[in-house]
């Protein structure tokens, strides 16, 4: 790196070749210093963000070997639960962390091992000390990528520190971090640049991250760096309690790094310095993952969680019918009556005997109240039949009314999207690995031993039972005959209907790993043996609600199932009240003793018109309690993080009966271990 | 005397509880205390306990006696069930979920206002003193299908959660229980709250508080605090290969 009292384009062009650049590509021609800074980091700050392996053929330790350990790990340290995909440079989006697919050559197991713990500890340490929430630094340091490096810097250091702080074992590991030779490699965005030209300036942010020998004592240009470091080094360390138990941090933290970051990057400016690089174990800052997350999760909140998008179904009826002639169909409603309820009991819905809908009217409230608990029985006794459409009715609680209308809703099964074949033999190539440690878990559910007492045949006598009987004819009694126990390898018989959610809300990263998720859990499954069906759910029509078979209870792997599982696609709202009703009847119909309904939904059950908030939790909660009287076990994996999610899951599938995951990149591992755990 | 820590109002609940002949259901996790909670509260109360540890096999008869040959006569042994209301005491069904379902049963005479014991097989019914108290425990962790209590079971009951207390009470229980030193406490602490962040996330539960008191005890009767830990906080926790490296770690990253 050139002297830094140099000054003019010497400098400028000193610097850039020094980052490995060209002259050509970054405009040596501009007019200004601030243009062709600009140029200079135009690279790095438009450049699509990587979520990808490193190439070259040969690596280092690969991440797949130790992620396993390496997570459980930091969620022990950290107290927080994430999840670790591919990422190099290493990164995190707020939620989950992203570390490189393998380190460079050569392969030293434990130096690899430590420097994967270093690269982890940095970006967990971002997501324990909030470093990353605050929209306004993210905003400010997004494309200013000097003030960037100086801040990811000062963060690293802070958060290091906080670690070996709290635990010496950890200290130690940094220190040995600090002189690895891969975990020095310098870099500028995913650009390598040499690491024993450091200007004097730089040094100071380094002395506890990195070293090298070839590095000069910095003089006088060295001392803002030095007393940001100094500053940093004596903010308390806050929030980090026994066992990783973490508080909010302070809440003046990231403003004083990014107060610390601006002075350094004016004296870069001054010295005209770039960036400073970074050392590839502290990985990268990306705000545009966040903020681009951010703005992701506003547009979803406002497509499907607000309102009844009545504007956009009237220009898509406009649009129908451009010529202005009839209106659009109204939707047919559901009828309400016992007596419409009744008549599709025994012979199909007949529409023509069938009241005309309307808002419900007080007789059919009176008459539905005063029939509630009569009928209640009665509803559960059999299944509605289903119509000459083969869709089946159901009833929809009223809660606001406190009575359930009668053959509210339709539930028709189709057959779920298919596609190509590859959709579902990359899931299974990519995780063979967890396949196979799938398949050992559930084989160990296959068989039951153990021994049943108090039989009437059997391989030994039950000595407490045959003193027992003794004493009874002594006594007078009559003698309970069952006086043997026998050894049994006893295979359970349990039938599993997994709903996953399918509506427009999961499209994206969710469908996805909803879909690996399903492929997983189906090999497991497969193994076992047991009697299991996939349905996918997600309305287009409030009443008629389509129920996608990825796989039916009856059918057979084959090229038609893979090629289902392997392209789910989303669509619609989440009236799920209905799909667990019809879910359930499939079940209770299945001759196991145990059964078990598992549903995997990303939010709230909401629909058009009424059936959101209050209602669709009501009618849904009612729908489980429906289902749990006819037998079956009802438990969801819910992937919907936000906080006020516990309460109205809670609500509709009672405490205990849900899993809500942190991570929805969770989801394919925990699918299979929360049945594992349901049926052992 | 028995120690206990109390972490909350549990005490004060199970005092008026038992004074108005409320049955008790203690929820939480393996090892936090449920039952040295009730050994505790029976000497407060100057109460029997009766305990009786739940598994798969046991059955009614089991709870409520049998006959039994003597000397070429029958003689009806109590079960521990029929002990307690006969003395008065109180009977502690751990784990109550593991039990076949016909002890549920026979507990609901015993469990609302008539209080009473039918013995079918001597044809008494045995009215419940006053001092009778039924406490049963269970881990709702172990989410299991067919370990479930039932819900009208569930509401006969009188209900305390408990959980891992603080890491502050966490390490006084361990340094009294074993008499180690507070530093040896607070890093076991440390430990055990770490493996609890993988509750359900790699690990079925933490560390317990009571392994962490064997730990403590391993250390004062003379092991390292590294070989203590290894032999509890990690052995004791897991078989899986990634998990128990994980754990040794973690083992590692707080001992240095």
């Amino acid at each position: 790196m050139g002297a830094p009292t140099v000054s003019g384009d010497d400098t400028l062009r000193e610097t850039m070749e020094e980052y490995g650049l060209t002259a050509a590509e970054l405009g040596l021609a501009a007019e200004s210093d601030d243009e062709a800074e600009a140029a200079l980091l135009a690279r790095f700050l438009f450049e699509p963000p990587k979520r990808q392996a490193i190439g070259g053929e040969r690596n280092g330790l690969a991440l797949d070997r130790v992620v396993k350990q390496l997570t459980a790990l930091l969620r022990m340290l950290s107290g927080r639960q994430f999840t670790v995909a591919y990422s190099d440079p290493p990164s995190t989006d707020n939620l989950n962390i992203y570390l490189p697919k393998a380190v460079p050559a050569p392969e030293i197991y434990e130096q690899d091992l430590l420097l994967y713990r270093a690269m982890a500890l940095v970006q967990v340490g971002f997501l324990r000390h909030g470093i990353l929430q605050d929209r306004a630094v993210l905003a400010e340091i997004h494309r200013d990528w000097v003030l960037r490096s100086a801040f990811h810097l000062l963060a690293a250091r802070y958060v290091l520190r906080a670690w070996a702080e709290e635990y010496p074992g950890l200290r130690e590991d940094l220190r040995r971090v600090a002189v690895l030779d891969k975990a020095g490699a310098m870099r500028v965005n995913v650009t390598a640049v040499p690491r024993d030209g450091m200007p004097g300036a730089f040094v100071p942010l380094y002395e506890s991250l990195v070293t090298c020998l070839n590095w000069k004592v910095p003089g006088a240009e060295g001392d803002p760096a030095r007393r940001a470091i100094r500053v940093v080094d004596g903010l308390p360390i806050l929030g980090a309690g026994a066992g990783g138990a973490s508080a909010a941090p302070p809440a003046r933290l990231t403003t004083l790094l990014l107060q610390e970051a601006r002075t350094l990057r004016e004296h870069f400016h001054r010295l005209r310095l770039g960036p400073p690089p970074l050392p590839w174990f502290v990985g990268i800052i990306r705000p545009e993952w966040i903020l681009a997350d951010l703005a992701r999760d506003i547009a979803y909140e406002q497509e499907w969680k607000k309102g009844n998008k009545p504007l956009r179904q009237l220009l898509e009826a406009m649009a129908r019918n451009p010529g202005g002639g009839a209106p659009p169909p109204v939707p047919e409603a559901p009828r309400v009556g016992l007596r419409a309820r009744f008549l599709a009991r025994i012979s199909g819905p007949d529409t023509s005997k069938a009241p005309a809908y309307g808002a419900l009217r007080d007789e059919h409230v009176e008459q539905a109240r005063a029939a509630a608990n009569r009928v209640e029985d009665d509803v559960l006794a059999a299944p509605p039949k289903p119509g000459a459409d083969g869709a089946r009715e159901y009833d929809e609680w009223d809660d606001a009314a406190g009575v359930y209308r009668f053959a509210a809703v339709k539930v028709v099964e189709i057959e779920g999207a298919t596609g190509p074949l590859g959709g579902y033999e990359r899931v299974v190539n990519a995780n063979q690995r967890q396949i196979k440690e799938i398949r050992r878990r559930f084989e160990a559910l296959r068989v039951e031993e153990r021994w049943l007492h108090g039989q009437p045949d059997g391989s030994e006598l039950d000595m407490n039972r045959a003193i027992a009987a003794l004493t009874d004819i002594a006594a007078g009694h009559q003698p309970d005959e069952r006086v043997y126990k026998r050894y049994v390898r006893q295979r359970q018989t349990v039938a599993i209907l997994t709903l996953v959610d399918l509506s427009g809300s999961t499209q994206g990263h969710v469908i996805h790993l909803e879909q690996e998720a399903i492929v997983l859990f189906a090999e497991g499954l497969r193994t076992l043996g047991f009697p299991h069906a996939f349905y996918g759910f997600g309305n287009t029509h409030p009443q008629e609600c389509q129920l996608q078979r990825i796989k039916g209870f009856e059918e057979a792997y084959g090229e038609a199932v893979h090629k289902r599982m392997g392209n789910l696609r989303p669509n619609g709202a989440t009236r799920l009240g209905a799909y667990l009703r019809h879910a359930g009847w499939l079940l209770a119909s299945r001759p196991q003793a145990r059964r078990v309904l598992l549903v995997v939904s990303d939010g709230k059950p909401e629909d058009r018109g009424e059936y959101r908030g209050k209602q669709g939790i009501r009618d849904t909660a009612m729908a489980v309690a429906e289902v749990r009287r006819l037998g079956v076990h009802v438990h969801c994996i819910s992937l919907d993080a936000n906080e006020g999610a516990d309460a109205y899951l809670g609500e509709i599938f009672g405490p205990g009966r849900f899993l809500k995951l942190d991570s929805v990149d969770a989801l394919p591992t925990r699918l299979p271990e929360v049945f594992r755990g349901l049926v052992r | 005397m028995i120690y206990y820590r109390p972490h909350g109002n549990e005490v004060e609940v199970f005092r008026v509880a038992a004074a108005r002949k409320l049955p008790i259901l203690l929820k939480g996790p393996t090892g936090c205390g449920k039952t040295r909670f009730v050994r505790y509260m029976a000497e407060q109360l100057g109460r029997s306990l009766v305990t009786v540890a739940c598994q798969e096999d046991l059955a009614a008869a089991d709870l409520t006696g049998r006959f039994l040959l003597e000397g070429g006569q029958t003689v009806w042994r109590d079960g521990p069930l029929t002990r307690a209301v006969r003395a008065g005491a109180i009977c502690y069904l751990d784990e109550v979920v593991e039990a076949r379902a016909d002890v549920m049963t026979v507990l609901h005479p015993l469990t609302d206002d008539r209080r009473v014991l039918p013995l079918d097989r001597t044809g008494e019914e045995l009215v419940a003193p006053d001092d009778f108290l039924v406490v049963i425990s269970y881990n709702p962790g172990y989410q299991s299908v067919s370990k479930e209590l039932k819900e009208s079971t569930r509401q006969r009951f009188v209900s305390l959660s408990f959980d891992y207390p603080t890491a502050g009470i966490e390490a006084e229980i361990v340094q009294a229980e074993s008499g180690c030193g507070a530093d040896v406490a607070q890093t076991l602490v440390k430990l055990g709250q770490g493996s609890r962040n993988l509750r359900a996330h790699g690990l079925g539960e933490g560390a317990s508080t009571r392994l962490l008191v064997y730990a403590a005890t391993l250390v004062v009767a003379g092991l390292p605090l590294k070989e203590a830990a290894e032999a509890t906080l990690v052995g004791s926790l897991t078989d899986d290969v990634e998990m128990t490296k994980a754990l040794r770690e973690l083992v590692r990253s707080v001992l240095g």
